[in-house]
């Protein structure tokens, strides 16, 4: 699919996304991540920072298929909750698609570990754009 | 965490600037910030987090 060339991006290759699927009447998306050895603190887990780049990564994608690929939010805030350690390896993530507004959007995201734990959970405001580098 | 999106953040050097608000026992309130060269403010953030000993310090 044309999207992997997207999902290829450098920063993308960075967080390790491959597409899972996506639900058109949720509109909810599944990302599979795979979290880089270069991600892990001393404390032996993810920075939490970088923790929202895998759920901002998620959210994004949930808005970009429920547009058709027309479109992709530009955020105006991010209010994250890290609920458990997330480890260098394999994490799954949910992003789903709250309101869709002519103006703002609201997105929601989600990131679990194989167990199907709840490791961190975020929300976002964002104003949707048409995309960048659109049909590429 | 809470990030606040203001301005794009640029491909150059940006200055950061990180704050305590209240370092209780249980809790710490934080503050972040990210400037442009002009010093225009990019990015805002406030975190909630548990103060812990320093990972990796003396083990």
């Amino acid at each position: 699919m044309a999207d992997n060339a997207i999902l290829g991006a450098p920063h993308a290759k960075l967080l390790g996304v491959k597409f899972d699927h996506f639900d058109k009447d949720r509109e909810e998306i599944t990302l599979r991540f795979h979290a880089p050895d270069s991600f892990i603190t001393p404390r032996g887990s993810v920075q939490g920072g970088l923790v929202a780049g895998f759920l901002d990564e998620v959210m994004g994608w949930a808005h970009v298929w429920a547009t058709d690929h027309e479109e992709a939010p530009l955020n105006l805030d991010i209010s994250m909750s890290l609920l458990k350690p997330v480890m260098a390896g394999p994490v799954i993530g949910k992003g789903r698609v709250i309101r869709r507004g002519r103006k703002v959007i609201f997105l929601e995201g989600e990131l679990f570990d194989e167990a199907g734990k709840l490791l961190a959970r975020a929300t976002s405001t964002a104003i949707p754009t048409p995309r960048p580098g659109g049909s590429a | 965490m809470n990030l606040t999106y203001l301005r794009m953040v640029p491909m150059e050097t940006v200055t950061a600037r990180g704050r305590v608000l209240k370092l209780g026992k249980r809790v710490a309130f934080l503050e972040g910030e990210l400037f442009d060269k002009d010093g225009n403010l990019l990015v805002r953030a406030t975190s909630s987090a548990i103060p812990t000993p320093l990972p990796g310090k003396d083990d």
